[in-house]
């Protein structure tokens, strides 16, 4: 083939790769949205999820300043309803892709449990009002779950981790805010406190479960890829061809550690920037936790470096939740007035995690040896694996 | 004043918005997060007119954003080999016998093993068509070396793809 011919039909097949029309627009309804601002535009990445454009969009969309007060409202005031009917639904408008939209019900979520935490903080969380807001964060929660097991289904797995692990760090919060509301002796005859406690302790085991169940189906593939190449080809042959396809790439990997890098920064940065505030003892307890999460980051980097981009992944998936909670805690330590103990979480995790990698790697030393036997044995007992799933 | 700077902003946009993409398609391999980096480039090069700056060539400075973003993004994925970058987008090395279209998978191919520097300069100048002097101003290079480069790349898929 001729050097120009060849240059023509390339470029002929790359120019194949552009955005469809229907992302063009959105990116452009996007921008217009921005450049209506008049004002300076988003800063960030990631526009959908920064509050303050985004306000300022729910204010333009709602004509008034009404929708932007209504952020701030809490269920049983007037302005809720605008809050849920309005705000939230132009936020998920705004969510495009399926990653994006599981987000967005992690986000609400969140949301959800930041209201009841402000309606507890205010003694208001009783009767009638406390069901019901607890019955919609069941519901919410419901939701969250669901996008995430469509992002399983469709071969997301690390859309799908890092999503209902946003959605632990939310629990395992809220867990901790209930318990030292309980401490406090908010205790209300429908519910004694300890019953309050346990029922977000369920919430956050359930997520905690959740997330280690997608982070299983993760490590499994490379687990079977670290087997001897003939054991691993056999076993990806016997196994469900998902198997297969559930291998994250290695920029995930690179992806979620930058994330993770970039909350603990957030976090450093809002602990330190309030130190006067938090006092030096809880900044300290915080600065402790992202020490944690720097250690899991570097762990991370070296199994990446060694081939392990799915440890990799969820070792920085581990960190970022580490900082998440973190960040949660000193957040509503701020908002509610209240002291959090921020210690001994982010150890016992990282702790999980690392034992869990090892038992991995101990049971490849255990396939390895094991790849000894005959080959048809071995065939044999895929056989029968694919049998019992 | 806003809408004639707005107008003159989505003109840019309408026009550049594909290339830009693909631009960050090829060094990222990955449909969603280059989506966002094309909505970030654009973001910020309004940032940059709105405030009052003036930028002479807009298509270069677009490409200059939306490089230096990606080098932000991703320091440390140059040492990822290009076969785990293939992983996150399609599937390189499977051949159409069909002489007539050539197959995206081959083009593909052929810019998945150029290395880097080389992919970003080719597509640049053979698939969006920017100039030499262009491709200079985007990538803070003299146009000697930007020439000097794409006539070595050339070379090689010369040698290596050519009869």
């Amino acid at each position: 083939m001729e050097i120009d011919e060849l240059l023509a039909k390339l470029k002929g097949a790359l120019k194949s790769v552009s955005l469809t029309a229907s992302e063009k627009s959105d990116i452009r309804r996007k921008l217009e949205f921005v450049v209506d601002q008049q004002s300076v535009p988003a800063r960030r990445r990631s526009f959908i999820f920064n509050p303050a454009p985004l306000a300022l969009l729910i204010t333009i969309l709602a004509g008034s300043g009404t929708s932007l007060a209504a952020e701030n409202s809490v269920p049983g005031e007037i302005l809720y309803p605008v809050k849920i009917k309005v705000n939230e639904n132009i936020r998920a408008a705004l969510a495009t892709s399926e990653l994006a939209e599981a987000e967005w019900e992690a986000e609400r979520l969140a949301r959800r449990l930041d209201e009841a935490e402000k309606l507890l903080a205010k003694s208001a969380l009783v009767g009638e009002l406390k069901e019901s807001v607890e019955r919609t964060i069941d519901e919410q929660s419901e939701k969250a779950a669901e996008r995430i097991a469509a992002l399983e289904t469709g071969g997301l797995l690390d859309g799908a981790s890092s999503v209902s692990s946003a959605v632990e760090a939310s629990f395992k919060a809220h867990e901790k805010i209930l318990a030292k509301f309980s401490e406090n002796g908010e205790e209300t005859a429908e519910m004694p406190a300890f019953a309050s406690v346990a029922l977000g302790n369920r919430r956050s085991e359930k997520a905690e479960k959740l997330r280690e169940r997608i982070e299983e189906r993760i490590l499994a593939y490379e687990s079977k890829e670290d087997a001897s190449f003939a054991a691993a080809t056999m076993a990806m042959k016997a196994a469900a061809p998902e198997v297969a396809s559930s291998r994250i790439p290695d920029t995930a990997a690179l992806g979620k550690i930058g994330a993770a890098e970039e909350k603990i920064a957030e976090v450093r940065k809002f602990a330190e920037k309030n130190l006067m505030k938090f006092g030096s003892t809880t900044v300290a307890a915080a600065l402790k936790q992202l020490d944690e999460s720097v250690r899991l980051i570097n762990d991370s980097k070296n199994r990446l470096a060694s081939g392990e981009g799915d440890a990799a992944f969820v070792l920085a998936a581990t960190a970022e939740r580490i900082a998440q909670t973190a960040k949660l805690l000193l957040e509503a330590q701020k908002e509610l007035k209240i002291e959090l103990k921020l210690n001994g979480d982010a150890e016992r995790e990282a702790r999980d995690i690392r034992e869990r990698l090892e038992r991995r790697s101990s049971e490849n030393r255990d396939d390895a040896e094991n790849d000894g036997r005959s080959e048809s044995e071995d065939h044999r007992e895929s056989a029968e694996e694919e049998t019992e799933d | 004043m806003k809408n004639h700077v707005g107008d003159e902003f989505f003109g840019h946009y309408d026009r550049h918005a594909d290339a830009i993409f693909r631009h960050c398609y090829f060094r990222l391999r990955d449909r969603e997060r280059a989506k966002d980096m094309t909505q970030e480039t654009f973001m910020k090069a309004w940032e940059y007119v709105a405030s009052g700056k003036s930028v002479g060539n807009m298509r270069p400075f677009l490409y200059k954003i939306a490089t230096n973003l990606i080098i932000d993004e991703s320091r440390k994925k140059r040492e990822l080999s290009l076969e785990n970058l293939s992983e996150g987008g399609f599937e390189a090395g499977v051949k159409n016998t069909d002489e007539k279209e050539m197959d995206v998978q081959l083009a593909l191919k052929i810019i998945d093993e150029l290395p880097e520097g080389d992919r970003e300069l080719m597509t640049m100048r053979y698939v969006d068509e920017l100039s030499i002097k262009e491709i200079a101003e985007a990538l803070g290079k003299t146009e000697n070396a930007v020439s000097v480069a794409l006539h070595r790349a050339m070379k090689n898929i010369q040698n290596n793809y050519g009869n």
